[in-house]
């Protein structure tokens, strides 16, 4: 669920989808540094918006480039 | 030791004849030499090349072939720039060997205005990692106090120009990198707008929010240096092709009518700064009232929703560039670098989209600001430079940066010092600017270095 503090199984499943060998020790470490992306996830999430926001945003975007 | 001048200082000596380019190398190179053994900001030297090259503009010079204020200053490099003949290691293991054969666009163009790179300088791993103590080469220290921290990446850049080693350098800055070790190391600090100097040929942290900057004494030498290297690079993606204006020449205008916001809420609730700190961004502020500019408060987006924009898209990034190591030899690196960038693997693409969305809205309220304001106010950081031994891993992330607001909207911002703790360490003051109003950020930056009357105290070290 975005915005919510990731578990332990999902913080392994993450790392080891992305490559990375999850062994005790890296999950630990892993682990401890959680907190910090949750805390991140949680603000970036706490702002989503809906996708027709989204879309007038882009299309200003592209005009001012335009 | 002789008297450590500024770029500006040195250029009028070397053109009207009373410093000589080798005398002044000479004088870098001691300092070099009696120093930085307490500063681990060297950490590859090029001596003889500095020596050659000095010789080079002394003659070329008596010549009449002067090529502009930079011609003969020792500057140093972050090892993510590349310099021909030596190694880039972005003060890793996993780049130890890294020998480049070309420089980097901004360093061939400073060498091209007459500057002579004396060396590769400390930095965190991969402009990320630091301080750490696990790596082939030991942190940088603050010349204001050898116990404390210089701030980062950017750390031998801002250790050696504070003590006088080189007179100017190269930083970058994805998130704070040139404003923070500016601000501890009581330096001046420009982070251009994105796009405004190449990336080409400087190790990446994250594509979308990297900045090379100079970083210098003063805001008149990070004049003199942002001239030479901003400009148009075809082969990077993101430089853009706008006209370089003499930003020397701008310094000096007035500041009747300026409209400066400050951004209160940033230094005094998002991210409480001390009372120095405090005391020394009114200092700035009454000095461009005092000049003529009308000052307001401005409100924007918490901090910390800037700093968590920033923070996810430099992880994702940075661990698209590093998750192949960080799978294969994850001992290759550092404990910091290796936990910190780790977390990378935690954010998904939908993270990612989320983080580029949110980053649409906040340059859009940043260019709305930037209608009723010429220049936005805060810290450049909340305190004074920590002990080095109480940095801890994640420190960057829980207590959100003044810093990584403008590298998430690029627009151009300049860390300067604005004054002193009672035991004599540098506090920082940061200004912000429109996209490649460069030349109004460092007018209004001069006149808070010459209003303010810092720059003579620089640290005082003794050779051990």
């Amino acid at each position: 669920m975005p915005g919510k503090p990731l578990t332990p199984d999902e913080i392994a499943a993450l790392a080891t989808r992305s490559g990375l060998v999850v062994d005790a020790e890296r999950l630990a470490a892993l682990v401890a540094a959680a907190p910090v992306a949750d805390a991140i996830l949680a603000a970036v999430w706490r702002r989503a918006r809906g996708p027709e926001v989204e879309s007038a945003l882009t299309f200003a975007a592209d005009e001012a480039r335009r | 030791m002789s008297t450590i001048p500024t770029i500006a200082e040195a250029s009028k000596a070397i053109e009207t004849g009373k410093l000589s380019p080798v005398e002044l190398m000479e004088d870098c190179l001691g300092r070099i030499a009696a120093l930085d053994g307490q500063l681990h900001s060297v950490i590859h030297l090029v001596a003889d090349e500095a020596r050659e090259a000095a010789r080079e503009a002394e003659a070329d010079i008596a010549a009449g072939r002067r090529r502009g204020p930079l011609h003969g200053i020792p500057i140093g490099l972050k090892d993510i720039y590349d310099l021909a003949g030596t190694p880039t290691t972005a003060h890793s293991r996993r780049l130890l060997d890294n020998m480049k054969s070309e420089d980097a666009v901004s360093v061939a163009q400073l060498k091209a205005a007459g500057a002579i790179p004396v060396g590769k300088l400390a930095t965190h791993e991969f402009a990320l990692g630091g301080p750490s103590f696990d790596l082939p080469f030991p942190p940088a220290r603050n010349p204001f106090d050898t116990e404390r921290f210089t701030g980062g990446s950017s750390s031998g850049t801002a250790a050696a120009i504070a003590a006088g080693l080189v007179l100017g350098g190269t930083g970058s800055d994805t998130g704070g990198s040139i404003r923070v070790p500016a601000a501890y190391c009581g330096l001046t600090g420009l982070k251009p707008t994105y796009g405004l100097i190449s990336r080409r040929g400087i190790f990446p942290l994250s594509w979308s929010l990297d900045h090379a900057g100079p970083m210098a004494w003063t805001v008149e030498d990070c004049a003199l240096m942002l001239q030479a290297m901003a400009g148009h690079d075809p082969l990077d993606p993101a430089s853009v092709k706008v006209e370089t204006p003499d930003y020397a020449a701008a310094l000096d205008g007035p500041l009747t009518g300026l409209r400066v916001g400050v951004i209160r809420h940033f230094h005094e609730v998002d991210n409480p700064s001390n009372a120095d700190v405090l005391g020394g961004i009114a200092g700035v502020a009454e000095v461009l009232r005092s000049q003529g500019a009308t000052i307001r408060d401005v409100t924007l987006s918490p901090l910390g929703d800037y700093a968590a924009c920033g923070h996810l898209i430099m992880l994702a990034e940075g661990f698209a560039i590093h998750r192949k190591d960080l799978a294969e030899q994850p001992q290759i690196f550092g404990e910091a670098f290796r936990d910190r960038m780790s977390l990378g693997a935690l954010f998904t693409a939908d993270d990612y989209i989320e983080a580029l969305r949110m980053r649409r809205e906040l340059c859009a309220e940043m260019a709305a600001a930037f209608l009723d304001v010429d220049l936005l106010l805060t810290a450049a950081a909340p305190f004074e430079a920590p002990l080095i031994s109480a940095v801890g891993k994640f420190a960057s992330y829980q207590r959100h940066a003044f810093s990584l607001p403008f590298n998430v909207t690029g627009n151009p911002a300049l860390a300067l010092c604005c004054g002193h703790t009672a035991a004599g360490l540098p506090l920082g003051a940061q200004l912000a600017a429109r996209p490649f109003e460069e030349a109004l950020l460092l007018r209004v930056g001069h006149a808070c270095d010459r209003a303010l009357g810092n720059r003579h105290r620089r640290p005082v070290l003794s050779p051990q």
